[in-house]
C-alpha cells in the first residue's frame, strides 16, 4: 500500500509542477541603496537603424543582436540615495542616419551632495537589430556583445572585453580589461596593455592582437593573415593554415609556442634567445641556420606558399606542424 | 568551444523557464551551424525547413535535456539526424545547379578560389548521405573527431574510417583537384 | 612501407593522428612514392577546399517561423487532454525494473482520471515568446555638468579619459626602453627611421584631443614600439598600418 501511495505520489508531482515563468529578479541590492530599473524602446523612424553608439562611464554594457527593428534598453541603477539616483542620466539620440547614440551620465544639479564613484552605477542591457554595428566604451564595467552582424569597436579601460558569435570587423582595445573574443567572422584587431586576450574560433581575413604586459591564447584560429605581438606574456596558438597565409607572431620576454595545420608548403623562419631554443618539430637535416634564424621549408619551393615567423628576444619559439 | 559549464547552464535553465531572451540567444549561437550543416546535408532547397525542426526539437526537448553531453553536442546530434531521416523520408538526392549556389546566402569571406568550391559542394551533393554528414562535421565544419563520434554515436575509431572512406569517395567524385605534389 | 600499409592511413597522418615513429614512416615512405604523395596532396587539397567553404548564413526570417512552430505545438499541447500531456512528460527509459513499471502501469490508471481534473485548471496554453510592450520614453540630454569639487563621481568620471591617458603613458615609456635597447643594433638608417616614426607618432598624441582621438594615438606609437621592440625590424613594423 506504501509504495502505491509512494508510487501515486511521485506520478501526481509533475501534475502540480506546471512550469511558470517567474519575473525576472533584480540583483540584490547593497544595504541603503536603491535600485532603479527601466526599460525603453526605440523604433526606426525611416531606415532601419545602422549604428549603436554606447558610452557608459558608471557601469556594464551588454549588447544582444536579435532579429527586430527596435533598440531596446534595459537600464538599472544604483545610488545610495534618492537625490542621487535624480543624478543618474540615461541619454537617448537617434539620428536621421540611421544611428543611435546612448551615453550614461551624472548630472550636477544646483547643490548636490558629494558621493563618490564608488557608490554610483549605471548598468545597460541592449538588444539591438542584428546589423548594427556597434560602438561602444565602458571605464571599468564590463563589455559584452553577442550575436550581431556588422562588427564594431569596443574599448574599455579597465573592464573585461567579451565578443561571441559576431560577424563583421571588428576593433578591441583596453588598458587592463581581460579580452576575450570566440565564434568572429571577420578581420579583427584586438589589443591590450596588461590584460590577457583569449581568442577561440576566429575566421577571416586577418587577425591582428597584441597585448603588452599579457598573454594570447588562440585555437581554432583559422584567419588568413596573423599577427600576434606580446612584450612579456607566453603567446600560444592552434591554428588552421591557408594555402596563401602569412602568421607572424613575436615576443620580447615571453615563449612562443604554435600548433599549425597546414596543407600546401610553408616557409618556417624561425628565433629565440637561443639556436637551441628553436623547437620547429623537424629533423635537423631539413633545417638550415642563416644569419641568427633557424629556417624551414616544408614542401616544394616553387609552390605558392604560406610563410611563417616566430620570433621570441628572450625566451624559446616551438611549432609543431600537424600535416 | 571555450563556453563555460555554468554559462551553458545558466542558458539551458534560462530556457526551460521560457524567457524568449534566453531562447533567442541560444538561437542566434548555434544557428550558423545549424543551418549550415542542415544545408549541406539535405540541400539548399530543404535546409531551411530542416533546420527550423531542429530549433523546434532542441526547445521542446530542453526539458528532457540531462546535460550527459555538450549542449553543442546535442544539438548537433539533433541537426544530423533531423537531416539524415528528412533525406530518407523524402527518398531523393538534392540537385545543385549554378543557379541553386547562387542563392546561398553571402558569407564574409569570400572562397578563395570559387571554381574548387562549386566543385566541392557539387561533389558534396552526390555522396551518400552518411558520408556527407560525417565530411561536413569534420572537414567543413572543423570539428573534432571525438566531437563527431559523441554527435554520431560512435567509437572515434569508426568516425575516422567512415571520414576516410569519405574522403576517398570525394576524391574520385572530384578528379584531381589541382594541387602540386610535394 | 608499402603502398596498401600506407593509403589506410593517410587520413590519420593527414589529421595529425600519427605521432613519432608511425609518422616519419609515412612521411619517409611519401618522399620516395609519387602515386602515393599526390594521394596526400589530393586529400589534403580536399581538406583545405572544404575548410575553405564559405560560412552560411541562416535566413533572417527563421527565428520568427520557429517561434511560430513553437507556439502552435504548445497551442496543440493545450488541447490535448490533461491525462495525455502529463503522460507525455514522462520519459519511458526512467522505468528501471519491470516491476517497478508493472507497480506504476497499475497506479497509472487512478492517476490519469486524478491529473485529468487537476491540469484542466490551469487555463490554456502559456504562450512563452512575447516581448513585453515597452513604453517609448526618450530622456532629454541634461546640461553640461559644472565644475565641482573632486570628490564628486561626476568629476571622477570627468577624469577618466586623463588617466587612460596617463596609463598609455606609461605604457609607452617602458616600451621606448624596450625599442632602445633593440636600437642599438640597428644600422644608423633604420635609426633615424625609427627615431623619425617615433617623433611623428609622438606629435600626434601631443596635438590631439584628451579622450578617444588621443586614446588612439597613444596606440598606434604603442603598437609601433611593441613591433619594433620584438621584431627587430623597424621596415617591417612601418608598413603594417594601425586602425
Amino acid at each position: 500500500m506504501k509504495f502505491v501511495l509512494l508510487t501515486l505520489g511521485l506520478w501526481a508531482a509533475p501534475a502540480f509542477a506546471e512550469p511558470t515563468k517567474p519575473a525576472p529578479t533584480p540583483p540584490p541590492a547593497a544595504k541603503g541603496e536603491i535600485v532603479e530599473r527601466s526599460r525603453v524602446e526605440i523604433n526606426p523612424a525611416g531606415h532601419a537603424f545602422t549604428s549603436l553608439a554606447v558610452d557608459n562611464p558608471l557601469g556594464d554594457v551588454r549588447v544582444e543582436g536579435y532579429d527586430g527593428n527596435a533598440v531596446q534598453i534595459e537600464t538599472r541603477k544604483h545610488a545610495p540615495d534618492e537625490d542621487t539616483l535624480d543624478r543618474l542620466r540615461v541619454s537617448l539620440v537617434p539620428s536621421a542616419d540611421g544611428s543611435v547614440r546612448i551615453a550614461t551620465l551624472v548630472d550636477n544639479g544646483k547643490e548636490v551632495k558629494h558621493v563618490s564613484r564608488s557608490q554610483v552605477r549605471i548598468d545597460l542591457v541592449i538588444r539591438a537589430p542584428r546589423k548594427a554595428r556597434i560602438d561602444a566604451t565602458t571605464s571599468t564595467g564590463k563589455l559584452s556583445i553577442e550575436n550581431l552582424d556588422a562588427g564594431g569597436e569596443l574599448d574599455s579601460a579597465s573592464g573585461s572585453i567579451s565578443v561571441k558569435n559576431v560577424a563583421g570587423e571588428l576593433l578591441t582595445h583596453s588598458v587592463s580589461g581581460q579580452t576575450s573574443l570566440v565564434q568572429v567572422f571577420g578581420s579583427v584587431d584586438a589589443a591590450t596593455i596588461s590584460s590577457d586576450v583569449d581568442l577561440d574560433s576566429i575566421n577571416g581575413e586577418k587577425l591582428v592582437a597584441s597585448a603588452t604586459k599579457g598573454r594570447i591564447a588562440g585555437r581554432r584560429v583559422m584567419s588568413r593573415d596573423v599577427e600576434l605581438t606580446t612584450t612579456d606574456g607566453r603567446i600560444m596558438l592552434e591554428s588552421e593554415m591557408a594555402l596563401h597565409g602569412h602568421l607572424v607572431i613575436s615576443s620580447v620576454n615571453g615563449d612562443v609556442e604554435v600548433r599549425l595545420r597546414r596543407h600546401g608548403a610553408i616557409n618556417v623562419r624561425a628565433r629565440a634567445v637561443s639556436p637551441n631554443k628553436v623547437d620547429l618539430g623537424q629533423p635537423a637535416n631539413l633545417i638550415e641556420h642563416t644569419a641568427g634564424w633557424t629556417v624551414a621549408t616544408l614542401g616544394r619551393s616553387s609552390d605558392p606558399m604560406a610563410s611563417i615567423e616566430l620570433m621570441s628576444k628572450y625566451g624559446a619559439v616551438s611549432l609543431a606542424v600537424i600535416q | 568551444m571555450s563556453a563555460t559549464l555554468s554559462d551553458d547552464a545558466q542558458l539551458i535553465a534560462a530556457c526551460r523557464r521560457g524567457e524568449a531572451r534566453a531562447m533567442e540567444m541560444l538561437y542566434h549561437q548555434f544557428k550558423r551551424r545549424v543551418f549550415g550543416m542542415a544545408h549541406r546535408i539535405v540541400g539548399p532547397n530543404d535546409a531551411e525547413e530542416v533546420a527550423q525542426e531542429v530549433f523546434v526539437r532542441v526547445f521542446r526537448g530542453l526539458a528532457a535535456f540531462r546535460g550527459d553531453s555538450a549542449l553543442s553536442t546535442w544539438i548537433y546530434r539533433l541537426t544530423v539526424n533531423a537531416s539524415l531521416s528528412y533525406l530518407a523520408r523524402r527518398g531523393r538526392r538534392q540537385e545543385v545547379g549554378d543557379e541553386t549556389l547562387a542563392d546561398v546566402p553571402a558569407a564574409p569571406e569570400v572562397s578563395r578560389d570559387p571554381g574548387l568550391a562549386a566543385r566541392i559542394e557539387r561533389a558534396l551533393a552526390e555522396l551518400p548521405p552518411g558520408y556527407r554528414a560525417i565530411l561536413v562535421l569534420h572537414d567543413v565544419e572543423g570539428l573534432s573527431h571525438e566531437e563527431c563520434a559523441a554527435i554520431l554515436e560512435c567509437r572515434v575509431g569508426t568516425c575516422k574510417s567512415q571520414l576516410h572512406k569519405a574522403r576517398a569517395r570525394m576524391r574520385e567524385l572530384l578528379g584531381p583537384i589541382g594541387g602540386t605534389p610535394q | 612501407m608499402k603502398c596498401e600499409d600506407v593509403r589506410p592511413k593517410l587520413t590519420a597522418y593527414l589529421d595529425g593522428e600519427l605521432e613519432g615513429d608511425r609518422g616519419s614512416a609515412v612521411r619517409g615512405h611519401l618522399r620516395g612514392c609519387e602515386a602515393c604523395r599526390t594521394a596526400a596532396n589530393d586529400e589534403a587539397a580536399l581538406r583545405d577546399g572544404l575548410r575553405a567553404l564559405p560560412t552560411l548564413d541562416a535566413p533572417s526570417g527563421m527565428w520568427a517561423k520557429i517561434q511560430t512552430q513553437l507556439a502552435d505545438a504548445e497551442i496543440a499541447d493545450s488541447e490535448k487532454p490533461g491525462w495525455r500531456r502529463v503522460l507525455a512528460r514522462w520519459n519511458p527509459q526512467h522505468w528501471v525494473t519491470p516491476r517497478f513499471a508493472l507497480a506504476s502501469g497499475a497506479v497509472a490508471v487512478i492517476f490519469c482520471v486524478w491529473a485529468w481534473r487537476f491540469t484542466h485548471r490551469d487555463g490554456g496554453a502559456q504562450v512563452a515568446f512575447q516581448l513585453p510592450r515597452m513604453p517609448t520614453i526618450v530622456t532629454p540630454a541634461p546640461a553640461p555638468a559644472p565644475e565641482t569639487s573632486s570628490d564628486d563621481v561626476a568629476a571622477e568620471v570627468a577624469a577618466v579619459p586623463k588617466s587612460t591617458s596617463d596609463s598609455y603613458a606609461n605604457a609607452v615609456a617602458e616600451l621606448r626602453q624596450l625599442a632602445t635597447t633593440s636600437r642599438a643594433s640597428w644600422s644608423d638608417s633604420q635609426q633615424k627611421q625609427f627615431d623619425a616614426k617615433v617623433a611623428e607618432l609622438e606629435h600626434d598624441i601631443a596635438t590631439s584631443e584628451e579622450g578617444r582621438p588621443r586614446h588612439k594615438a597613444y596606440r598606434t606609437l604603442i603598437r609601433y614600439l611593441e613591433r619594433a621592440a620584438s621584431r627587430d625590424e623597424v621596415a617591417f613594423a612601418d608598413t603594417r598600418a594601425t586602425p
